[in-house]
Formats: C-alpha cells, structure tokens, sequence
C-alpha cells in the first residue's frame, strides 16, 4: 500500500466535507432503546457492525473500485443493485444512497475525473466510496479498508455526544477491533473482481430494525 | 485474528459448495416438489419426491394459511422430517418447483432441530426454489432450532418469474430451552425477474464473531424474517410498520414487503411476525 | 424525498442558480420569523425556497411550513446531526445538495433562503454554500451583544437587532444599540426590525432587492466574515476574550 496512503487518508478521514458527521450508525437509536449503556456494549455494537454491514461494504467498495479501474461500469449497476437487495431497511438504503451522493457532490469539487460524467446517478455510499477511491488512483484494497474505517468511525466519534463516556475509551474500543478490521478488509479486497452476485450479503436484523424506529422519532440529534 | 479462530466468519459468500459429505455417518439426500397446472387440472402435484430428512406428502390446510386461506383448490404439501437432525456433516437439498398460474402451500409438520455430528463438519441444507409467471408459493416453515455445537448452514435460492407471488416466512432459534446457542447461517437470495431483491446472509451463534452485537442479534435467541410478494398489490407502497420495539415491517417496493424480528423466544418471535401480516390485513391476515 | 428521486447526476450543475442567502444568529433570537416576514413580504415578487438546518428534529421546517408564506413543498429541512455550525462552515455538502436539489425541482426560483441551526455568536456561512448572509441578533440577548463582534456581528451582510419592540420590556436602548453595532461593522448595514412594525419589513425588504440587484449586475461579491474572531466567554469574573489561532 506504499502508493496512494496519503490518497486513502484524504478519503477516509471523517473530516472529508461530505455530510458523514450527521450519521451514528445506528448507536443513537441502539442506545434510545438500551441496548448500549456502557464501553463494554459499544465495543460489542462495533464489533457486530464491523463483521456485518462494515464486512458488506467494504467488499462492496472494493468491487466497485476494481469495476470502475477495469472500466467495468456496467457492473457498478450491478453492484448498486445487489447492494441494494442486502440493505432492506428503507431508512438505511435512504441513508446510503445520499451519503453516496454527498460523497460523489464532495468529489466533483475535491478532485474532478472523467469517471463523474459517465457514474451511474445514484450510488449507494459503498459504491459510491469505491468509485471515488478509484478517483483517487486508490486500489480496490484501499477501498475495502476506507469504507470500513467509516463504518466505525461515525459510531465511535458520535458516541461521545449520545453517552457518558470517556472519548479515550471509544478509541480503545476501536484500537482493540483492529486485527479484526484488518481481516475484514483483507477479505473483502479479495472481492474486487468477483461476480457482485456473490458478494457477501451479511445480515444484521438489529440495525435494520433500529434503523426504522430511528427514522420515526421525532427528536433525534443524529440523521441516522 | 479472526481468520484464525473463525475459518469462515466473515467469508460466507466464499464458504465451500456442499460438497459430498466425509462423514460416512453423514446423509445426502435430495427431495423435490412441483406443482403445476396440467391437462386442465389445477394445482397438480406433479413432482413428489421424498429423500432422507425431507418426507413430503400431500396434506390438508393446517390452521389459517395467508393469502391461500380458504382456497381449497391449492396444492399443499407438508414435511415432515424422516429421521433426526440434521447433524453435521449432512447435505440436504429440497427443490420445489411452482409452474405457471399454479398455487402451492408448503408447511412443516414439526420444527427443525439441527445437532452437531460427531465429524464436527457443517451440516447444509440447500432449497432451490422456482416460481413461475402467475404462481403463487405459500412457504411456512416452523422454526429451525440451531442446539448447543451444532453448525448449520441453509442456502435459500429463490427465483420468481415478475408476476409470481411469494411468502416466506423463517424463524431462527438458536439454542433449545435453557441451552446454550447453536450456530447457523440462513442464506436467502431472492432474485425476481432475473434481478435481486433480497439477499441476506443472517449468521447467528458463537462461531460467527458479532452475532451477539447490539446492532446485529445482541444475544437474543430468536430471529425471524418475513419476505412478501404481492405483484400489484400496492402492499409495500410506503410501509414502515414500526411493531413492539423490535420487529418491523417494511416496503422493499411497491408490491414487496419485507420483515425483521428479533425476540427472547421463539412464541414471541412467532407473534410478532404474526403481527406483521396484520398489518397488512386480508388476504394476508386473518 | 422527491429530489433523490429527479435530481440529476450529482456531477451535474444545477440549471438555473438563485441568490442564496444565509440566515446565522444565536438560538432563540428570531431566524425562523425573520424568513417568515421575508417570505411573507417578497413572496408577490421572487420565487423563494427555504432549507433550513435543525439539530433534533424538523420543529424550524413545520413552523414555516405552518406559517403558510410559502408553498410547503418549497421548505425543506436538513439535519445536521449536532453539529449545526459544521453544516454552514466546515462541511456544507448535506446544505449544498439541498439548495441545488431546491433550485432544480423548482426552476426558477429567485432566491433560497438558508437557515442555520441556532448556535453561537461565532458560527457563520462559508461562501462556498451562500452569495450573502444575515445576522440576527434580539434586544432580549442584551444590548452589548452587539459590542462584543465576532464574525457575523462585525462582517455579516446585514446584521439585524430583532424583536425590538420588547427593547423597553428589557431595558435596552436600540438607538444606543444599533450605533454600537454599527460602530463594531465599520458602517455595513445594521437594521432594527420587528415584525410588529411594517417600515422595518419595508427596510428589510428594500435591502432584500438591492442585493438581488447587484447580485444580476455582478456588483456582489460574496465574502466571508471570516474565522472565528477573538470572542468572548462569559464566566463568573465577567468573561474574557481569546482567539482561535
């Protein structure tokens, strides 16, 4: 990964201008309805996050980074198509696609590319993240690894506004998860080129079930 | 970390095709059921073929079916398991075919309890499922119960045809009463018209690392999805019925809805999928 | 939402561009009622869209929508999930995607009226999201509010001293403020306004349109108040002022 870090930490630094910092994933509403009331509980949500939607994703962001290096953007379709069918909270497909359109929004004035004229309209944020990371000149690797970052990081940061907790602790809670994160993208790097049919479809019932609980409330400090 | 513990946690759409079990104890059997519209009779059994774990025989409705209530004409078939498990090692397979304009209620006489065999290999059960222009397939599986060191994997491969008409209703226990969780994995793939519209993997029980996540299980033993597809039927059209704190039902699309439920046992997982198709009312409640 | 669903590609500009004015102030000092007596005011004469930016829930967006100045269609809310000052200043994509989706569903429309969550006396509008911006402080906040700066004080477009019809339930002297104010801003524009009193509106109003006026004719530019200033923290000893660099 000699070539590109410093591409890849532009990307996947939370303080990159497109709109991620009004999400937590999922932990507001978890922590509404006590399922999280301690570090201990965050490091499980983010440890169940990371092996299920941050699995998902970031095997979605390679293959979307891979099809649009192979200049395969008919299978970048493809790709959104099937991530929609493993994402079936309607809260949460909402939620990714204008992530991924903020995102592609953002890119058009950070780093403008060719590829922005012929994407397909609307991207889920995986794909989307994909897409800009091959932008970026980044390898489908550097895709897997910074979406997965984001998945975890939007939590992590926004925990600290929504508990009493110790901002050290969120962090050590991440430190501790990343062996498992460097798995996770490993595994999902090997997807790059994979037929999006396959790629995998972890469930997660609880975000999904938050997720439109969330979207119902009336007061809410965080969009998702 | 992960890998070492976990070979396959995280790599599920990887994981090995069921091959032919090592086991000699193992079992691979391969059961079918087609229903179809032939010669001018309607709902035929055409197909009936029963292996192994799956006995398949023509039944009567048991208790109130959604959508087929009261359609006596439509084909019914129930199973009923021929001999314990599955235990590990097993591949099983049923495949069921529901051929144009054609309507088949599928049920289970008892629950599914998968056990760990003595190889300790996966045990895997593949359905294969296809369901044509103007069919309906009415499927209501009872509970698969995941015991104590079992490792269980069920592939779920649908294809409707665009005017096909579809319930799936799946109920995962994992773990007997007072017994600690069983592993398994429910893949379901559903593909319309050639184009997916859902797919989830749900993986539950100690092997699969964050099962036991506030955001994904949070350690509750019974988990339950509900896929619907109502062609036309407007069902789906802005739907997010929020039911009790942890069950919903939503609209994938104008005629699809789907639900998620997570419960401590398995009557409350039960009700709570009942409660979704209330909401939807007749002919998919009572 | 209807503009996921028309918008057109992301990568793609918006046809027809407004004037796009911001609307920053401390919570609580009028910037909902101050869109509401605009758009009351101008809404014969301009085509107008509202965003406006809450932290817990769309209250601002159904209070306008409420107050029936415009179309409901033509409110719409972004939540900036607690960082309400982010959203104006370090990261206004969530807004800029907003104001472009606004301008293309309902082409043309004159002006969009942005209005930030209520924060700080520091939190203004980068000029990357809006052309102009106003600053509304009330007599209610004390008349020596205006005094102590900060960007939008000092360098907002206009800055406008609200609700000073209670000045005299407050104790606050407006003539005394407005001159402060205007003394703080090196002669920009200061304007007391108060819904209650039609030739304030008129004054609002006629600012309104000369900015539209220059705006067309290229003479605006837009500008940003710039960083946080040197501000002041209230504390037990009367408060100090520091700086943020």
């Amino acid at each position: 990964m000699a070539r590109g870090t410093e591409a890849l930490l532009l990307l996947s630094d939370g303080r990159l201008p497109a709109g991620g910092y009004a999400h937590s994933g999922g932990l507001e509403s978890a922590i509404r309805m006590g399922r999280v009331n301690d570090i201990e509980d965050l490091k499980r949500f983010l440890t169940g996050r990371a092996t299920t939607s941050g699995a998902v994703a970031a095997a979605f962001a390679a293959a979307a980074c891979g099809a649009c290096l192979g200049d395969r953007l008919e299978d970048v379709s493809v790709l959104d198509d099937e991530f929609q069918a493993r994402t079936p909270s309607p809260a949460l497909r909402q939620v990714s696609r204008t992530l991924g359109r903020q995102l592609l929004r953002a890119m058009t004035a950070i780093h403008p590319h060719q590829l922005q004229q012929r994407l397909p309209r609307r991207l889920n944020h995986p794909v989307a993240f994909g897409a800009a990371a091959a932008m970026l000149d980044l390898e489908p690797d550097d895709a897997a690894r910074g979406v997965l970052h984001e998945t975890l990081m939007g939590p992590a940061m926004a925990v600290v506004k929504l508990m009493s907790v110790d901002p050290f602790d969120a962090h050590r809670a991440l430190a501790e998860l990343v062996p498992l994160l460097d798995t996770i993208a490993g595994d999902a790097a090997t997807y790059a080129d994979a037929d999006p049919a396959t790629l995998p479809a972890f469930g997660a019932p609880l975000s999904d079930v938050v997720a439109e609980h969330h979207a119902a409330e009336e007061v809410r400090l965080f969009a998702s | 970390m992960l890998r070492e513990s976990h070979p396959d946690a995280t790599a599920g759409a990887h994981a090995p095709p069921a091959a032919a079990p090592v086991d000699a104890a193992a079992m691979t059997a391969r059961a079918a059921v087609s229903c179809q519209n032939v010669d001018g009779a309607a709902n035929r059994l055409t197909r009936l073929r029963s292996e192994g774990q799956f006995v398949l025989r023509p039944t009567h409705p048991k208790g109130f079916e959604p959508w087929a209530h009261g359609a006596a004409a439509a084909g019914r078939v129930s199973v009923s398991a021929g001999t314990a498990g599955p235990l590990g090692g097993d591949r099983l397979s049923l495949d069921v075919y529901v051929g144009p304009g054609a309507v088949l209620v599928l049920n289970e006489i008892s629950a599914t309890l998968a056990l760990p065999g003595t190889s300790g290999e996966q045990s895997v059960i593949t359905f294969t499922v296809r369901v044509d222009d103007g069919a309906t397939l009415i499927w209501l599986p009872e509970p698969v119960i995941a015991a104590r060191n079992c490792d269980h994997r069920q592939d779920i491969r649908v294809s409707l045809a665009a005017s096909a008409r579809f319930l799936l209703r799946e109920e995962l226990i994992v773990g007997r009463h007072n017994e600690a969780p069983g592993n398994i994995a429910q893949h379901v793939r559903v593909v319309r018209d050639d184009r997916p519209i859902y797919d989830q993997n749900l993986r539950l029980g100690d092997r699969y690392q964050g099962w036991d996540s506030p955001s994904v299980a949070d350690r509750s033993k019974a988990v339950g999805n509900m896929l619907i597809v109502d062609p036309a039927s407007g069902i789906g059209t802005n739907r997010a019925d929020l039911i009790e704190a942890n069950t919903v039902g939503v609209g994938l699309d104008d005629d699809v809805v789907q639900a998620s439920a997570v419960a401590a046992d398995s009557l409350a997982l039960s009700h709570a999928l009942d409660e979704v198709l209330n909401r939807l009312g007749p002919p998919w409640s009572r | 939402m209807t503009a996921e669903e028309t918008a057109p590609s992301p990568t793609s500009a918006p046809q027809t561009r407004s004037l796009r004015i911001g609307v920053a102030g401390p919570v609580g000092t009028g910037k909902s009622s101050t869109i509401a007596t605009l758009c009351r005011a101008l809404s014969d004469e301009y085509r107008i869209g509202v965003i406006t930016n809450d932290i817990y829930t769309d209250e601002d967006a159904r209070f306008l929508r409420a107050e029936g100045v415009l179309p409901a269609e033509r409110i719409r809310a972004v939540e900036t999930g607690a960082c309400p000052h982010t959203a104006i200043r370090d990261d206004v994509t969530m807004n800029l995607l907003a104001v472009e989706d606004m301008e293309q569903d309902f082409a043309p429309l004159d002006i969009v009226l942005v209005e930030s969550g209520g924060d700080n006396l520091t939190a203004t509008f980068s000029p990357s999201l809006i052309d102009a911006q106003l600053f509304v402080l009330d007599v209610a906040g004390g008349g020596d509010v205006a005094r102590k700066g900060g960007p939008g004080i000092g360098r907002a477009d206009l800055l406008v001293i609200n609700k000073i019809d209670l000045a005299e339930y407050v104790d606050v002297d407006v003539e005394q403020m407005v001159a402060d104010a205007t003394a703080a801003r090196d002669g920009k524009p200061v304007l007391a306004l108060s819904r209650k009193r039609q030739q304030s509106i008129d004054e609002l109003s006629d600012w309104v349109r000369q900015l539209k006026g220059k705006y067309h004719s290229g003479e605006h530019v837009p500008t940003d108040p710039g960083p946080m200033a040197p501000h002041f923290h209230a504390d037990e000893d009367g408060g100090y002022v520091h700086t943020h660099e």
